[in-house]
Formats: C-alpha cells, sequence, structure tokens
C-alpha cells in the first residue's frame, strides 16, 4: 500500500537524469559565481533547468554599451544536448531572427558536452561582434553589416529595447 | 359509624374486627361466615389466589380450618384506614394473640401451606394489597399536597425531608408485623425442620422479605410525583456539592464555608439519601438526578475555580483539576452513591466508576467555555484567544523560552479541550509562526532536547540560560506509537469518522499529539538537523565523560523522532568520539609495545617522549562535522613533534589516511612554576600557546617580555585569540601588561600583596574576559558561517539580480536558498543587513523592500 516504498525501490530513471542535470548546472552556477566573466552573468529562475543570462555588447562593435537578456532552457538529458538559447531583448543581428532565434553552430549540430554556459555565453558575445554573414537569418542586416555600418548601427539602437523587471519576471 | 372510625386507631381496630369497613376486594372474611359458602367454582373468596386445582378434593374441615385460620390472620393484618397526621406515629401492632399466631403459622408454614401451595405467598399478596389500599387512602393524601404548589428552592430541602419521613413511617408501620411477626414464624419452622432443608431455609425467609420489599417499593415509587422528586433531589444534590466545594454560581457573597458547615451538609444529604434508599426512592431517578446535579456542578466548579488559567504559573489546570477529581469529587460520589445503593445490589462504587467520573470530568474541561459545541461559537473562541496571543504574547519582549512554555501549555490545554485538534491547529498557527521568525527558537528547542533536567537520582534540575524545562521534561517521556498509517485509507477502521466541519484544509487528523513532534514539525527537518550538529557537536567536544551514555540515549530518541537516515552524520559524530579514545589507545599501545624499537625507522617513534607534554587526539570525520573552528597557529614545538608522531601512528593503523590538525579544538594542562607558586590550568590550547611562548628565553635577560604584535607573528595567530589568551592569562594573574596600554605583556613572577594595582587589573581582565565567554567556541556560529560565505552570497546575489532583475527581499532569500550549494545561513533579516552594505558600497539599489543592481 506505499507508493513510497515503490519509489524507494525502483526509483524512476527521469528522476536520477534530473539529479544528474542539477547537480552539472548547479556547479556551472557555482564557477559562474565565483569566477565572474565581465559582460556575461547568468542565473536560474525558479528552477535549475531554465536561466536567465545578460549579456552585455562588446566594446568596438555596434552593440557596445547595450546589455542583452537571453533565455536558457536545458533539457532533461543536458549536457548530451544543447540548451534552447533565445534572445529575450529585441536584436538587430544578421543570425538572430526577430522572434530571438539564434543560428549558430554550437547550440545546433556542433554542440558538445564539454560546452557550459559560460562557453555559449562567451561564443554569443563574440558572435555579435562578429556575425557569420554567410548563413543569415536576417537578410537585410547581413547585407547592411558590411555596406553601411552607420543605418546599422542606427537600426540596431532603434530596434534594442531593455526589458522592465516585470517582463524579465515572466521570462 | 364515622365517629367510631375517627375516635381512635385500637377502636377503629376492634370496631373493625366486628363491622368490616367496606366492600373492599381484599376485605377478611367474616368470621361468622360459613366456609362452605364458595361463590362458585374456581373463583376467590375474600383472598387473592386461594383457589388451586387441589381445593376440591380437600376434606372439608381442612377448608375450614383454612378459611378460619386465613380471616384470623387477615383481620389481624389488616389496616386501620386512620388518616396520617402529622407528626404523629401511626400505632404499630401488638404482638399477635395465640390464635393469631397459630392461624399465622398455618397459613404460612402449617398445612394451610402445604394445602395450597404457595408456601404462605397468597397471604402476602394479600397483605400487599392491603398496604396498597391503605397507603392510597391514608398516606397519598398526605404527601401529594406537598408537591402540588409551586415550591421554592430554599424549601426543597425541608420538603424532600418531610416526604422521606412520612414515606419512613408508613413503611415502618407495614413492614413492623412483618418483620416481627410473619417472618420469625417462616424462619423458625423451617430452622426447626431436618437439616437439608436448612440451607433453602434462611433463603425462602429472605426471598418472601425481598420479594414484599419489591412490592412495596413498587406502591411507594408509584404514588410519589416522581418527576417533582427527581427535580427536587437533583437540585437538592447540587446545592450540597456546592456547599461543600464551596461553588457559588451566580452568588456574590463569597462566603469560604467553615469546616462544620461542610460537615453538615455532607451529613444532611447523606441522612436525606438514606432515607430515601429506605423508602425505595433511591432507584434509577435518583441515580439520574445525582448524574444531572454532578454534571451541573462540575460545571460550575471550574467556572468559579479555574476559569483563570495559570498561563504563568507551572501548573496546568487539568492537573489541579484531576486532584480536585480524586481527592474531592471522587469521594463525594463515592460516598453519595453508596447511599443510593445501599441494600440493593451489591455493586461497590469501585474504581471502574471512579473513572467514568474522571472522564466525565475530564470531558467537562472539553466544555469548559460552554460555548463551544457550534463552529460560530468554536471559531469565536480560537479568533478571541488567538487575538489574546498575539497581544499578550506574541511580542519582542517575551523571550523564546517564554513562548516554547507557554506554546506547549496551549498544546496540552486544548488536547484536553479538543481532541480532534481542529482549535488548536488553528490557535497555534500565529505562535508557530512567530516561533519560525526567531532566530532562536531551533538552538533552544535543540539545546532543550539536549539539557539534564534530572540528575541521576531522578531529581529535577533546574538548568539556566535559554532552556525550555517544558521541553526537556516532555523529552523524558516514551515516544508515542510512531505509525501513523492513513486512517482514511483503513477501510476496516470501524471508529472511523469524518473529519469536524470546521476542520481547514490542511488539517490532517493524524496529526500528533506529540508535543516534541509538533515542535520538531516547526521547521524543516535539515534546520533542525543542522541544529542539532552544531549543538551535539560542540556538547562532544566539550563532553568530559566517558561512555557518552546520555547522548547515545538522546541520539536513539532524535533517530525515532526525525528518522533513521537524516541523523546518519550526527551518528558518525558520536561514533567518532568514542571511536578516536580506541584509536588514541592503539597508536599510543603499538608504540609502547616496542619501547626498544624507538630508534629503529621502521617502526614510527613513540608518541610520547620522556620530557615531552603527552599528546591525545580525538579524530573526527570532517565530512560529518558541521563547520569547526580551524584558525591556524604554531603550537609549541614540543606539542608539534607529538603531533607530527602521532600522524606517524595513525597513518600506520589507519593505511595512510592523513590527519588535520585542529589546533584551536581541544584542551590542554598547562603546569607553570612561577618563582613563588606553581599554577595548574586545564586550559584551551592557544592559551596554553601564548603562554608557552613566554617560556622561552628571550637572550638570557631574566624578564619575559612579548607585545601582541611579537605573539601574532611568532604563533601565526590571529589577533582576536592572542588578545583572548591574554586577558586569560591576566585574569589568572599570571601575566601583566607592563604599561597599561602599551599592548607589551610580562610574566607575573611573584603575586604582588593584595589590593595594589596588579590585583586590579587582574581581576578586571577577569570580568571583561567573563563578559566574552562565548567569543570563541568550537562550532563555528551561523553569524561565523554568514561572514565566511559572505563573498559567495555577494556574488550569487548580483548575478541573480543582474539576470532577473529588482526582486523584493523574500523572494532573493528564496532564490538564494535554491541556488546556493548549503542554502543560505540566515534569515531574511541578515540578508536585508547583507544588502544594505552592497546599497552602500553602490553595487546595489533598493526601493522599499525591492532591491536591484545600480545601473
Amino acid at each position: 500500500m506505499s507508493t513510497d516504498a515503490a519509489e524507494k525501490t525502483a526509483p524512476q530513471p527521469r528522476s536520477a537524469n534530473n539529479g544528474n542535470v542539477t547537480k552539472r548546472l548547479q556547479t556551472e552556477l557555482m564557477t559562474l559565481m565565483m569566477s565572474p566573466t565581465p559582460g556575461i552573468s547568468a542565473f536560474p529562475n525558479d528552477d535549475l533547468l531554465n536561466w536567465t543570462a545578460t549579456i552585455s555588447g562588446p566594446d568596438g562593435t555596434p552593440y557596445a554599451n547595450l546589455t542583452f537578456k537571453l533565455s536558457f532552457e536545458f533539457p532533461a538529458n543536458y549536457p548530451y544536448a544543447p540548451p534552447t538559447v533565445l534572445f529575450k531583448t529585441p536584436i538587430y543581428h544578421p543570425n538572430i531572427d526577430f522572434s530571438g532565434r539564434i543560428c549558430l553552430d554550437i547550440l545546433k549540430d556542433k554542440w558538445s558536452a564539454i560546452y557550459n554556459v559560460q562557453s555559449v555565453l562567451l561564443s554569443l558575445q563574440s558572435l555579435l561582434g562578429e556575425p557569420n554573414n554567410a548563413s543569415p537569418l536576417n537578410g537585410q542586416a547581413a547585407e547592411l553589416w558590411d555596406k553601411d555600418p552607420v543605418e546599422y548601427k542606427k537600426l540596431v539602437l532603434a530596434r534594442h529595447k531593455d526589458l522592465a523587471d516585470e517582463e524579465l519576471a515572466g521570462l | 359509624m364515622t365517629t367510631i372510625t375517627m375516635a381512635s386507631s385500637h377502636e377503629a381496630l376492634v370496631f373493625s374486627s366486628v363491622f368490616p369497613v367496606s366492600a373492599h376486594h381484599t376485605t377478611p372474611t367474616p368470621l361468622a361466615t360459613p366456609d362452605l359458602g364458595f361463590t362458585g367454582e374456581g373463583q376467590s373468596f375474600g383472598g387473592v389466589d386461594v383457589t388451586s386445582p387441589l381445593l376440591s378434593s380437600r376434606p372439608v374441615a381442612q377448608e375450614i380450618k383454612q378459611n378460619q385460620a386465613w380471616s384470623v390472620a387477615t383481620r389481624y393484618l389488616s389496616l386501620a384506614r386512620a388518616p396520617f397526621a402529622q407528626n404523629s406515629q401511626w400505632n404499630l401492632k401488638q404482638a399477635p394473640t395465640r390464635d393469631v399466631s397459630d392461624a399465622l403459622r398455618y397459613l404460612l408454614v402449617g398445612e394451610g401451606a402445604q394445602a395450597t401451595g404457595d408456601d404462605g405467598q397468597g397471604l402476602l399478596d394479600w397483605y400487599i394489597s392491603e398496604i396498597r389500599g391503605h397507603y392510597l387512602a391514608c398516606v397519598q393524601p398526605t404527601i401529594q399536597p406537598l408537591w402540588k404548589p409551586e415550591v421554592d428552592c430554599r424549601n426543597l430541602w425541608s420538603l424532600l425531608e418531610e416526604t422521606v419521613n412520612r414515606l419512613g413511617q408508613a413503611q415502618a408501620l407495614y413492614l413492623q408485623p412483618l418483620r416481627d411477626y410473619v417472618l420469625p414464624i417462616i424462619h423458625d419452622a423451617t430452622s426447626s425442620t431436618s437439616t437439608a432443608q436448612q440451607s433453602v431455609a434462611p433463603s425462602k425467609a429472605t426471598h418472601l422479605a425481598s420479594k414484599f420489599r419489591r412490592d412495596l417499593d413498587s406502591v411507594i415509587t408509584h404514588s410519589v410525583p416522581l418527576q417533582l422528586v427527581s427535580k427536587a433531589l437533583r437540585y437538592v444534590l447540587f446545592d450540597a456539592a456546592c456547599r461543600i466545594f464551596d461553588v457559588h454560581p451566580g452568588q456574590a457573597d463569597r462566603r469560604t464555608p467553615t469546616r462544620e458547615d461542610v460537615l453538615h451538609a455532607r451529613n444532611r444529604t447523606v441522612r436525606l439519601l438514606r432515607g430515601l434508599q429506605e423508602v425505595g426512592l433511591a432507584g434509577d431517578q435518583a441515580q439520574r438526578a445525582f448524574a444531572h446535579a454532578m454534571d451541573k456542578l462540575l460545571g460550575q466548579f471550574i467556572v468559579s475555580h479555574h476559569m483563570k488559567v495559570d498561563w504563568y504559573g507551572r501548573a496546568p489546570v487539568a492537573k489541579k483539576l484531576r486532584r480536585w477529581i480524586k481527592e474531592g469529587f471522587a469521594p463525594f460520589a463515592t460516598e453519595v452513591m453508596e447511599c443510593l445503593n445501599a441494600g440493593g445490589p451489591s455493586q461497590p462504587f469501585g474504581p471502574l466508576e471512579i473513572q467514568q467520573w474522571q472522564d466525565m470530568a475530564t470531558q467537562w474541561l472539553g466544555r469548559a467555555r460552554d460555548c463551544i459545541t457550534t463552529p460560530a461559537a468554536r471559531s469565536h473562541l480560537a479568533i478571541s484567544f488567538s487575538k489574546q496571543l498575539s497581544r499578550r504574547l506574541l511580542h519582542a519582549g517575551a523571550t523564546t523560552t517564554h513562548i516554547l512554555n507557554v506554546y506547549i501549555y496551549v498544546i496540552r490545554a486544548f488536547n484536553e479541550m479538543d481532541p480532534k485538534g481542529v482549535l488548536l491547529d488553528r490557535v497555534a498557527k500565529p505562535i508557530r509562526r512567530h516561533l519560525r521568525d526567531r532566530p532562536d527558537t531551533a538552538r533552544i528547542i535543540v539545546a532543550s532536547l539536549l539539557a539534564d533536567v534530572q540528575d541521576s537520582n531522578g531529581n529535577t534540575l533546574h538548568p539556566t540560560g535559554d532552556i525550555s524545562l517544558e521541553i526537556a521534561t516532555e523529552m523524558l517521556h516514551p515516544v508515542a506509537s510512531q505509525h501513523d498509517h492513513d486512517h482514511d485509507l483503513d477501510w476496516g477502521n470501524m471508529a472511523w469518522t469524518p473529519d469536524p466541519v470546521d476542520a481547514g484544509p490542511e488539517y490532517r487528523k493524524s496529526r500528533s499529539i506529540d508535543i516534541i513532534s509538533s515542535l520538531l514539525s516547526l521547521y524543516d527537518r535539515e534546520d533542525f538537523i543542522t541544529e542539532l550538529k552544531a549543538i551535539l557537536g560542540a556538547h562532544l567536544l566539550s563532553a568530559t565523560t566517558p561512555g557518552f551514555e546520555k547522548e547515545i540515549r538522546l541520539l536513539e530518541l532524535f533517530k525515532l523522532r526525525l528518522g533513521e537516515e537524516k541523523l546518519q552524520a550526527c551518528e558518525v559524530m558520536l561514533r567518532d568520539v568514542l571511536e578516536s579514545k580506541r584509536i588514541d589507545a592503539s597508536i599510543r599501545g603499538t608504540i609502547s609495545r616496542n619501547p626498544f624499537d624507538a630508534t629503529n625507522n621502521t617502526v614510527p617513534p613513540p608518541v610520547d617522549v620522556e620530557g615531552e607534554p603527552p599528546l591525545n587526539a580525538q579524530i573526527l570525520s570532517s565530512f560529518f562535522w558541521p563547520p569547526l573552528r580551524d584558525d591556524t597557529f604554531l603550537p609549541p614545538a614540543a606539542v608539534r613533534a607529538a603531533q607530527s608522531r602521532y600522524s606517524a601512528g595513525f597513518e600506520r593503523v589507519k593505511d595512510m589516511r592523513k590527519l588535520h590538525w585542529m589546533h584551536a579544538l581541544g584542551r590542554a594542562s598547562v603546569r607553570l612554576e612561577l618563582e613563588d607558586r606553581v599554577v595548574e590550568e586545564e586550559v584551551a590550547t592557544w592559551h596554553a600557546a601564548v603562554i608557552d611562548a613566554f617560556g622561552e628565553e628571550d637572550g638570557g635577560s631574566g624578564e619575559v617580555r612579548r607585545s601582541v604584535a611579537q605573539l601574532e607573528a611568532g604563533l601565526e595567530m590571529d589577533e582576536e585569540l592572542v588578545r583572548d589568551a591574554l586577558e586569560f592569562w591576566v585574569g589568572r594573574g599570571v601575566l601583566k601588561e607592563t604599561a597599561p596600554g602599551d599592548d607589551v605583556f610580562e610574566v607575573l613572577e611573584r603575586l604582588p600583596a593584595s589590593g595594589d594595582a596588579g590585583g586590579a587589573a587582574a581581576s578586571a581582565a577577569a570580568q571583561a574576559q567573563a563578559a566574552r565567554p562565548a567569543a570563541v567556541q568550537a562550532i563555528k556560529s551561523q553569524q561565523d558561517v554568514l561572514d565566511e560565505n559572505t563573498a559567495l552570497y555577494r556574488q550569487f546575489i548580483l548575478g541573480m539580480l543582474t539576470n532577473q532583475g529588482a526582486m523584493p527581499a523574500p523572494r532573493i532569500l528564496m532564490m538564494l536558498k535554491m541556488a546556493v550549494p548549503g542554502g543560505f545561513g540566515g534569515g531574511v533579516e541578515a540578508l536585508r543587513g547583507l544588502l544594505g552594505g552592497m546599497a552602500e558600497e553602490g553595487i546595489l539599489q533598493g526601493g522599499g523592500d525591492v532591491w536591484g543592481v545600480k545601473k
């Protein structure tokens, strides 16, 4: 009659998996907190499988002095599958579409378990300064990047809008 | 005819012997009537049940004799219909004349009885109906008027007594001939016959007597206005009990009754009850009346004596009440019940009944506030009680210990009052919330649980400090049954009842009434266990008693309450302490067994070297212990050497495991030989290290002086510890500061004469030392942990607020608890302090209680 006993004797494989994911993410969080990298930051939301990250635009790029919020969603088999990463702050970028989806190889087929939140954030930060214009999601941005940096920068600033606290809370 | 009847009872008797009073079916047969004049076959003549199948076959002479005897006997037994007069006695019957007694004997035990085969029953039956007639005619008319009008309560006593008196007289009249003349005849006759019948004989007499008694009782019972009598009795008993127990229902005069009053009331009650019993009115009705009266009494007693609950005293009301029940109420009830039962079937008012009364009283406590039955009233009670609590108890002025004690009283009281626990559930909520917010609650609970309340002889100790004696006492109780299976799923449970209507959604019936578990459920078990580990660790490290029996017992108790698996760490701690003794002995033992191999390099050198301090160690599994003080400093060289030898020994015993020395823990025995005295002290290790530093000769000059800075550098010790140690030794009069405020100390080789400046400085230092005894403790306090991890917390807070935006402090606390490994070591207040500090540094900005990263 005891469901408790059943759970004890036959632990759900899923929960064991979750345990590993949680452990891994906990470690990643601890590393991020103890050795903070300037310009990038991340922290879990209400549970450890959903994080919010912050990237500040690198100096010398059209994104300088702007900050961008991203959402991380970790699958149950993380780190064997990549997290789903989205830009929450509206951004004008050749490899990012208007709903925030990112075209980056290490978040797709080039994902490896040795990557972590920190390395993904660093890659995304460098992506801001060095877009891959060969496979753009935003063709106009890819064209303007080379042709008209002033117009490009104008469009970046026009599109950028900091999220309010309430919007952040809803992430 | 009427004049004659009225004249006197004696004349009436004479008259009635000649002229039977009136046509009545029980009228005795006139003497002159021919015996053959049967009215008809099978029909009774002049008596009850004289017909019999044998009748017709009997000889005529016997018939005549029978009838004559009957006639004589009934005439003798018949009662005069004289009215009952106030304060007058009926004349009792004189002894029967010879022919009367012959007739009686003939009818009762002689041939007549045998002939009719009824053993004289017929005569008694006739007598009863005669009594009934007499009673209705003469006695009842005198009693009825007493109860007719509205009766004033104050007159009830006398009314009842009067009634009992009259009935008693009538009864005496009725019983007298039977007892004096009829029964002896039966008795004599049977006792003179053969021995074989002797055993049956008394029973026959008693049987007849008791049957008669019953009939007589029923005659009386059916004639008295029972309802009224029982109501009156109810009042009278209640009144008596009120006098005896000094209860004043709604009366202003609170005259304490004297001993005589009590005695008088008691005797009067007993007399009345005896009388009632005598006349047969002490049946079920009386017992019911008594029950009513006692029910009311219990209520009144509680209202008048125990409504003022003494929260601050140590005696709960229930205990006092139980004592009253046991010593005052039960004896009274027993006495009354004895009166009511006297002569009846022997049924001692034994422990069982007392138990019932006690139950009743306990239940009454449940109705102590008489409004508790309706849900509205219950919620009113709960609300007003909560209000009182929050106004009078749950404020900053009350100590946590006090609140805990009151909480325990509340649990006890409400469990008595409402065993279902619904009210307790409601009332306790604010207390629990308040307790949860207090930072020291968990510590006090755990410390109280570990505290000694009884010495080895069972005497109660009164521990000082922040320890709740109630909790400690409660811990001594055996653990109540712990398996709380789900009663709602127990289909076979015939005692199942639905939850009370006013139960809240979180109400659980199986909620344990056990006080300890209610306390332990205040927090998450983990929080408690953390606290328990800290306190137990300090306790174990400071404990000097070998064996640790008490600690083992307590740990087992905790296991029962908190679950075995959670206390693994505590168990390891306890085992560490026990095992280190063994390992210690074995390390030292291995070595001393080969004292001659000491020089040989294959065997580690002995731990104890001649002339150097002996070293004993406790080996703790650092993983399971709470964070310990790891202040480092350089112990004296000799100790260091002993430590390294010990480590080598340990590594041999324990397979290359390494020891990490915690220098700040532990004790050292110090013996200081000064010029004029020898000081022996058991001190903390850093005290020993500091005083050791003064022992080194400083370039041959006699005076050894050390400054604080020198000691800090030389011993690699924190300033805090150095100063603590210096103060300690100054307090002992071993060191002194060369000049006030220059931070240089020297050894006081000779004690100055008492009363001079040195002594004063020593006592001042001792006072300073005593003022902060908690400065240095073995186990890191919560504050220490908090301070240590501040940098980590700040990083996490920063990361959180950067990414999640501004948040209120409680939410930050919650997120921190989730995200930081090991959780956050403090409450929301500690966090606010931290946030405030960060805001001051310009990292954060706060508005109200919402904090965000400064942009």
